[in-house]
């Protein structure tokens, strides 16, 4: 298991890695990690500051530590780089240790760590015993922290036996060892997380520690996959993980005590695992291939066009979650602050390469299978957020042609099959077969009802028409979430939820949309989910994309009508619908 | 024949008697003759003529023996037997006439159930009583007046003026069975050098005159048509006579017409080869032994360059009759083997673009998958300084040949050779490059590149840009390094090829079942080795070791690209180019 975690710590190459993983580290072994870094920036020299007492220790001790991922090279200690260690570790007997040590922690002994992922070389050990010879003090001394002591420190700690049962462990190692496999890792992560959370009762400091342990299992499953260079399994293993870290902390959400201080931290941890999985999947499979026509669909390598249409849509879906989230970023800083922006701009940009997606793949036009309606509404909600109503129209009015010629020339036209073996037998030409499998469909009504919003009269007659020609068969309808919904749609434990019936797209656009948001009145949960009400309503959408549940209409729902761009990103701090 | 081939002969003749005495009377007679048959040492006429001297001395009766022989397995093969001993027969005449009737009838509807009545009329022909005793046999019996023919062609070998009087007598029977058949034999009597008397010809008139049934009129209409064709001066009026008889008549008579296509001599004149078509636009299309005829008399007609009205008969055939390309077989290979022809039908067709005759183009093309067969586009079919016309005929070409990318690429690098207008060539260019090479960058590349330094200067251009922009497109593609998190899971790339192994395995287990060959052939499976070796038994008795090699047979299909990558726009798009109509 040390080897895991050596070269789980060796493989955290960025800064911001190592930096995020830490606390909990710290944390772990015992430590109070009383300054976490901010982004981006060191506080003068410190990225992580803990108050506590290890093995060698007689009292409380102060540790603050620099980091440095990988290995420490010559140029690393004093390479005259804003991220050279030397100049920090002046920093922080100069300026930290002086100004922003907090008063109670004053007098207590200082040890500056020097915190590497992998090893520090022998070329520059030399240097660094004199430069903690030259500054130490009776208070003040230096500690190297590298890959080999942090993960003996860890396997010591954090997974010991009664922390980290001996199943949890083998778990997290099957899943390490199948990263090639994606879907069989995921599935021995998603056992690993079920069984640390087995315990429906866990008291706060169980809470607490649970959360650690899979957040630091996610980082490692992480690190691993991206060497491996597969990051299939981290980014389904992240979003699991960020659904059922909240199922876990929910209580805890809004309370003014010290365990939800810890718990929201560590929660936020995992959010940032996440994001960091998000944008390394994106960045690594999507965005630089986004715009090369089939380029996308031919780096499914698929044997069959089913697999190119269901992996395509997939990560259509993945691509609009991000950009929302990015969004949602953006409004948790001040109008006019460099990190808004910063999440403005990364948000623009998966849509953009969302678009670029759409005109390449045209597989993307027509969904195989009538759910791939919930990555459709991710990405008319990421377009609209981006106020680009055009692109959704024309998509839209693409995807409806394509569907309904399809449907009459016995193509693959949507379907409400499931597995994949009978899809790839789709279309049959047998009696009742093409009625079996669209006998139901939330993708039609949702065509309609942004056709609706949208005043594209076309596109709403065309569904209208088909509706009446060819579908008089189908249930067209859609799932809002109920009472019910906060207690599952963390966990997908339990069915929950409603559906809609009898969808009218017969009727006049302005009807069609009385109906449904109607029901929205009537159906007033999605604001109450705590997800909403702690204005973390991308999770929701998470939860949408992850367990297959209609995106809510609550969503989409405008004053005007026709834009959805205010409902969502007014959202801070109250539910978009409220 | 020399002493060896002498002693050969007698050896051979002894064989043959030892082998059947005494089979009639055990009733092994037929297997005793087959036997001999597949006797590799005998010739079949030897094996026929010792045949009929046994029959005639009296050792069995073959005319006996034959007259109970039903089809079965070796049927053609006994009848064969019979056939070649039949002209050296002596046998009484009525027992002999019923004998061929029911070997005749026996055969059913094969090709080769007409060929014992030639061995008839060499029979009959031996004896000037022969056929005087056939004819009044057969008008005795009308279940025999098949054979009438046979007699009277038979004898007008011996005596024509008496044999041509007793057929005109027999025109004028009140027996519609004598009556036609009498008719039918007017024409194939032995003329030779002589023509038909003017009796003859005014037989025919007036019974196409008071002719009212139809398979009458498709005798009278056969009939008139052969003898026009015998040199007379009379080819006008027995024309007449047929067309008269083609416009009375129904599908017997448009039956007859087809015919008289497919069998046509090579000096079939204009006016009749004019009027034969003239009624065949009536054919029903339900018909199909009568579109098969019309099929192998459009193939002689462009075998002979009669190449504008089978291509116009074609034409109406496949649009106006909605007749299936494939019924057509024969007469599209025909156009297939001529460049020339080929062009011009596949500009015209294309050009006109009904769908019955792209789809024929398509079929003429695409009958082997595997095809690559070049197509240029024929000038003087299309006007190239029209875009409109350059545009449209460039989309059906690629939609309709899509699945031969060879020849779509190489009829729409022709057209751009042509085209006037280079922005037109470059139009054309961009759907040789989609739908075409996209799909197929294979052979259709291949080609195209070969064409790149050929041709006018608006070609080479306009080929370079299209060869670059699929390079772009390609490098574009292959700058993505392997990407696993798109990849498909396990599950369903095994799911996939459980799929395709069932459907494989079925798709065998249907080509064995309909295989010809491996009905015929014992089937063993080597499962180790890269040959087989088996020891034959040789006719001695000794026996030959044979190995044989195995190969590896494999077939290599292209498969279009974006088939996969978008399946139902690539739909979409070849369904949009052959659903255009352009109006001049």
């Amino acid at each position: 298991m040390k080897l895991v975690i050596k070269e789980y710590l060796a493989s955290l190459k960025e800064r911001d890695e190592l930096d995020a993983v830490l606390p909990d580290l710290l944390s772990q072994l015992g430590l109070n990690v009383f300054s976490r870094p901010g982004r981006g920036t060191r506080q003068d020299g410190v990225d992580v500051a803990a108050v506590g007492r290890l093995e060698d220790d007689k009292e409380d001790t102060i540790y603050l530590f620099s980091i440095k991922p990988g290995d420490l090279r010559r140029s690393d200690w004093d390479g005259g780089g804003a991220q050279s260690l030397r100049p920090s570790l002046d920093e922080i007997i100069e300026l930290y240790i002086r100004n922003r040590l907090p008063d109670e922690h004053k007098g207590k002994p200082i040890k500056i760590c020097i915190c590497v992922g992998g090893d520090i070389r022998e070329e520059v050990r030399p240097s660094i015993r004199a430069f903690a010879e030259s500054k130490a003090t009776d208070n003040i001394s230096f500690e190297e922290w590298y890959g080999d002591l942090l993960a003996s420190r860890i396997e010591e700690r954090f997974l010991r036996e009664e922390l980290l049962p001996k199943g949890a462990q083998s778990l997290l190692r099957k899943s390490l060892a199948l990263i090639d496999e994606p879907e069989a890792s995921y599935q021995h992560f998603s056992a690993l997380v079920r069984s640390v959370l087995s315990n429906p009762r866990m008291k706060p400091n169980e809470r607490i520690r649970a959360l650690r342990q899979l957040s630091i299992c996610l980082w490692i499953l992480f690190a691993w996959s991206r060497e491996a260079g597969n990051l299939e399994a981290p980014y389904v293993a992240a979003e699991y993980l960020l659904l059922r870290g909240w199922e876990l902390i929910r209580s805890d959400a809004g309370k003014n005590t010290k365990t939800a201080t810890t718990v929201a931290e560590i929660y936020g941890s995992i959010l940032i695992s996440y994001q960091q999985v998000s944008a390394t999947y994106l960045h690594k499979c999507v965005m630089p291939h986004a715009d090369k026509l089939h380029g996308l669909s031919s780096a499914v390598n698929g044997s069959c066009s089913q697999d190119i249409n269901l992996k395509l849509f997939d990560v259509l879906g993945r691509t609009a979650l991000f950009g929302i989230w990015c969004y949602w970023q953006s409004q948790q800083y001040g109008e006019g602050t460099d990190e808004r922006d910063a999440y403005l701009t990364a948000g623009h940009e998966y849509a953009n390469a969302l678009k670029q997606m759409l005109n390449s793949n045209p597989t993307l036009c027509l969904p195989l299978k009538d759910d791939q309606c919930i990555d459709i509404a991710l990405s008319v909600l990421l377009m609209r957020m981006q106020e680009d109503t055009e692109s959704v129209e024309h998509w839209l009015a693409e995807t409806l042609d394509r569907a309904i010629f399809s449907y009459r020339s016995n193509g693959t036209y949507p379907c409400v099959l499931g597995a994949y073996s009978e899809l790839i037998d789709h279309p049959q030409r047998d009696e009742g077969y093409r009625k079996r499998t669209t006998e139901g469909s939330i993708l039609y009504p949702f065509i309609a009802i942004i056709a609706a919003q949208l005043g594209c009269s076309d596109t709403f007659n065309l569904v209208k028409d088909f509706k009446l020609n060819d579908m008089e068969h189908s249930n067209f309808q859609y799932w809002f979430p109920d009472a019910t919904s906060e207690e599952h749609l963390y966990a997908n434990d339990e069915p929950h939820g409603a559906t809609l019936s009898d969808i009218l797209v017969t009727g006049e656009p302005q009807d069609l949309l009385q109906q449904v948001f109607d029901e929205c009145d009537h159906m007033p949960h999605y604001g109450e989910l705590s997800a909403v009400t702690f204005d973390l309503w991308p999770l929701v959408l998470t939860a949408c994309r992850h367990y297959r549940l209609p995106v809510p209409l609550h969503l989409f729902r405008t004053e005007s009508g026709s834009d959805a761009e205010s409902s969502v990103a007014g959202t801070s701090g109250e539910s978009p619908s409220a | 024949m020399s002493d060896d081939s002498q002693e050969q002969y007698k050896d051979n003749a002894e064989r043959i008697r030892t082998r059947l005495a005494g089979t009639a009377e055990s009733g092994e007679f037929m297997d005793a003759v087959l036997e001999l048959w597949g006797d590799p040492t005998l010739e079949f006429e030897e094996l026929g003529h010792q045949i009929a001297v046994m029959h005639n001395e009296g050792i069995f009766d073959i005319v006996h023996e034959f007259s109970s022989l039903t089809k079965g397995p070796s049927f053609f093969e006994l009848r064969h037997v019979f056939e070649t001993a039949l002209p050296d027969l002596e046998a009484e005449i009525p027992d002999l006439l019923r004998c061929v009737d029911h070997l005749a009838r026996e055969a059913g509807q094969d090709l080769a159930a007409g060929s014992i009545v030639a061995d008839l009329i060499k029979f009959l022909a031996k004896d000037p009583a022969r056929p005087r005793s056939a004819i009044v046999v057969i008008e005795s019996d009308p279940a025999l007046t098949a054979l009438l023919p046979g007699a009277l062609i038979a004898g007008s070998q011996i005596n024509l003026d008496e044999y041509t009087a007793q057929t005109l007598r027999l025109v004028r029977s009140d027996v519609p069975e004598i009556k036609r058949d009498a008719i039918f034999a007017l024409s194939r009597l032995h003329w030779d050098d002589s023509k038909p008397p003017e009796e003859v010809f005014s037989a025919l008139e007036q019974e196409q005159n008071n002719a009212q049934n139809d398979q009458l009129l498709a005798t009278i209409a056969r009939t008139a048509t052969a003898i026009a064709r015998l040199g007379t001066d009379q080819e006008a009026r027995m024309l007449a006579v047929a067309d008269s008889a083609l416009t009375k008549g129904g599908e017997y008579s448009i039956h007859a017409a087809a015919d008289v296509l497919a069998y046509a001599d090579t000096d079939i004149s204009k006016e009749t080869i004019d009027l034969l078509l003239k009624h065949l636009s009536r054919v029903n299309p339900e018909n199909r032994g009568t579109i098969q005829s019309i099929n192998y008399g459009l193939m002689r007609l462009l075998k002979r360059g009669k190449i504008d009205e089978a291509l116009a008969f074609l034409a109406d055939l496949l649009v106006a009759k909605n007749v299936d390309p494939a019924r057509l077989d024969a007469a599209l290979a025909e156009v297939r083997k001529d460049q020339v022809i080929l062009n011009r039908v596949s500009t015209r067709w294309f050009l006109a673009g009904t769908p019955a005759l792209c789809r024929a183009v398509e079929w003429i093309i695409g009958r082997d998958r595997l095809a690559t067969t070049k197509i240029g586009v024929d000038a003087s079919e299309i006007d190239l300084a029209n875009p409109a016309q350059v545009q449209f005929i460039s989309k059906k070409i690629a939609a309709y040949l899509f699945f031969n990318p060879v020849s779509a690429a190489s009829m729409l690098v022709s057209v751009i050779d042509s085209a006037s207008d280079p922005a037109v060539a470059s139009r054309v260019g961009q759907v040789l490059l989609d739908p075409i090479l996209l799909n197929f960058p294979g052979t259709a590349q291949e080609y195209v590149e070969s064409e790149h330094q050929s041709g006018s200067k608006t070609k080479k251009k306009i080929i370079k840009q299209v060869l670059k922009a699929l390079e772009e497109y390609f490098d574009d593609l292959r700058s993505i390094e392997t990407i696993p998190e798109l990849h498909p899971p396990e599950a369903h790339l095994e799911a996939y090829h459980r799929k395709q192994t069932r459907q494989m395995a079925d798709a065998m287990k249907s080509a064995e079942e309909q295989s010809p060959l491996l009905s015929l052939a014992r089937r063993q499976t080597i499962l180790y080795g890269r040959s087989s070796i088996n020891y034959i038994h040789g006719a001695e008795g000794e026996m030959h070791r044979q190995e044989m090699q195995l190969r590896a047979h494999s077939v290599a299909i292209e498969v279009p690209r974006v088939a996969n990558l978008d399946p139902l726009g690539l739909d979409y798009q070849l369904r949009t180019f052959k659903m255009e109509a352009w109006k001049a």
